[in-house]
């Protein structure tokens, strides 16, 4: 096991945060934390960077405790802020050196390196531009290059694509796999779903502190069911009409579980045939108990489904 | 140790650079103090030069007061950039690194804000040289210079550090540099004798800081025969002499980088 997170307790006052987290992480993973904001994703992220000290639990790397070598996690951990910590008043070639002090490489030894990370970020034609002429993605993906130079073991990503246009999202992808297919294991925090389909193995959905849902994303979208079905109104739902719908739903064959959205009641279907033979299965039976559905749309669970059964309804 | 030099080395860089890309800030730094000169000369212009501890002229007498408050100026705002490191996220990037020691990033600062402070000084005292203010003191009168405006620099820079750990924006600790800086330089012997004060004034004159450091500066500067024993400042508590200027400062470092250790070693750990 290349990574353990045990009984992470951290609390403010009374009140606790982070309440006995606990997840596995091997390498080449990839675990996605999932979480209304204030769920506890970021706390989570401080304590294991070292920028938070925790009151109870471990962070092990083979078999070792991090908490009590803290310049060793430091080695060990990447972390890439869902602030742009950067000083624009440096180039890229300037900040990358200035990183690279900072982790004790000699510039000479990881020069080249460097500049291979920024080729692979696309920023080698203006690696000596200040970054303030720098958009929003080239400073993402320059944070990223240079969370990569001293070759971290576990990269902690929070938002790591937040505000990026879909080339600028798909080359930190693309850097996060390759980052991935060469051992490294990351620990994402985003509220971006299709974020989390593309990258994550494991998922991990927290609400205040807890621990909500854990385990392989497939297996909770399995977990789920075969597919989930969503009835949606105009607008706003109204109750009454919620209530009619899910009073229908407790006599539907291979009906799991059911969520009431502010415009929708979303609910899981197990056991139902082929995609096709689900919806035509759901229209006859509403249709029997003259329902009129104007908008049914079913589909295989996804990773939005997960986190919405999980917590219970919308997300912030 | 190589690995404590590379961090500091990047981190030191980081400031030059930073005052290189912002030539308007240096310059602006280079600038005040010989705007204090000029204002302050021309107000003070007919000053009774017998009570100006044998200066030749009221711009001999406040060059001290000018070095002293070119270094003291500068080490009480630095504590600003630390503090918008932490605003802008920065200093987290830092805090996660591998630092052998965190007192790396206090440090880093603390030796820019020193370059800085020679540099101002350099220029302060040839500008002046070429207005024909000469220095009597000889070399060893130039040690108690730069001794003394090191001790200065020392005290401030400690002291806006441990600010700058201790609050959580920028804007608090300009607000207490802004409160602080004036009645600190007034307080103090820079700009006029103790003699022109009233009594109760002159107590507070003697526990300022900024006093001990001009004092001695004051002292090599304008007299010859200075000896480290000369008593050049008697204060309604005691009589300094260069070596007692001198001292206690360095007691003031002690106790200003005790206080900020423990503030900054809490906020960092």
């Amino acid at each position: 096991m290349s990574w353990k997170v045990e009984q992470l307790i951290k609390r403010y006052e009374d009140r606790c945060v982070v309440d006995q987290l606990h997840f596995d992480l091997e390498q080449g993973q990839c675990l996605a934390l999932l979480g209304r904001n204030g769920a506890g994703k970021s706390t989570t992220i401080r304590m294991l960077t070292s920028l938070l000290q925790s009151d109870q639990g471990a962070f092990l790397y083979e078999g070792v405790n991090l908490f009590g070598q803290t310049k060793r996690l430091r080695q060990l951990v990447g972390y890439v802020s869902q602030e742009l910590a950067l000083d624009k008043t440096l180039t890229a070639v300037e900040f990358m050196k200035f990183h690279a002090g900072l982790y004790h490489l000699r510039w000479r030894e990881v020069r080249e390196r460097a500049a291979q990370l920024l080729d692979a970020v696309s920023l080698s034609a203006v690696i000596n531009d200040r970054i303030q002429t720098y958009s929003g993605g080239m400073k993402r993906r320059l944070d990223l290059a240079a969370a990569l130079l001293n070759q971290p073991k576990l990269l902690i990503l929070d938002e790591p694509t937040s505000g990026l246009d879909v080339e600028g999202r798909e080359q930190i992808w693309s850097l996060v796999r390759e980052f991935k297919a060469g051992g490294g294991s990351v620990l994402l925090a985003s509220h971006d779903f299709s974020e989390v389909a593309a990258l994550a193995d494991l998922v991990l959905v927290m609400d205040d502190g807890k621990t909500l849902k854990l385990g392989p994303l497939e297996q909770l979208k399995a977990g789920l069911g075969d597919f989930v079905a969503q009835i949606r109104a105009e607008e706003i739902m109204q109750d009454a009409r919620k209530t009619e719908i899910n009073a229908a739903l407790t006599t539907l064959d291979g009906f799991g579980e059911s969520l009431n959205m502010e415009d929708s009641v979303q609910f899981t279907l197990r056991g139902t045939g082929e995609l096709d033979q689900a919806q035509h299965l759901i229209s006859d039976h509403f249709s029997k108990k003259g329902i009129s559905l104007n908008s049914l749309r079913v589909q295989k669970p996804t990773v939005e489904d997960v986190y919405r059964f999980a917590v219970g309804g919308g997300r912030d | 140790m190589i690995d404590r030099w590379l961090e500091v080395r990047a981190l030191t860089g980081r400031w030059f650079i930073q005052t290189k890309r912002r030539p308007i800030v240096l310059f602006s730094g280079l600038i005040q103090p010989f705007v204090w000169l000029f204002l302050f000369s021309a107000v003070f212009k007919n000053s009774p030069l017998a009570q100006l501890h044998g200066a030749a002229s009221y711009l001999a007498f406040i060059t001290p007061g000018a070095l002293v408050f070119t270094a003291f100026s500068g080490a009480l705002n630095g504590g600003v950039p630390i503090l918008f490191d932490r605003e802008q996220g920065f200093l987290d990037r830092m805090l996660v690194a591998p630092l052998v020691s965190r007192f790396s990033i206090v440090w880093s600062t603390g030796i820019h804000i020193f370059a800085m402070t020679v540099l101002q000084c350099v220029v302060i005292l040839v500008v002046t040289t070429l207005m024909g203010v000469s220095f009597a003191g000889g070399l060893s009168g130039l040690l108690v210079v730069c001794l003394t405006l090191v001790f200065i620099t020392a005290i401030f820079t400690t002291f806006s550090l441990m600010l700058a750990f201790a609050l959580r924006y920028h804007f608090e600790l300009l607000a207490i540099v802004m409160i602080v800086s004036l009645p600190i330089l007034f307080l103090s012997t820079a700009f006029a004798p103790v003699e022109f004060m009233p009594g109760w004034l002159k107590v507070l004159v003697s526990l300022n800081p900024v006093t001990l450091a001009v004092e001695p500066i004051r002292a090599v500067s304008l007299q010859a025969d200075w000896t480290w024993q000369t008593v050049i400042y008697d204060s309604p508590f005691v009589d300094f002499s260069v070596a007692g200027c001198l001292v206690a400062l360095v007691v003031l470092q002690v106790v200003v980088s005790l206080l900020a250790a423990a503030v900054i070693k809490r906020k960092l750990n």
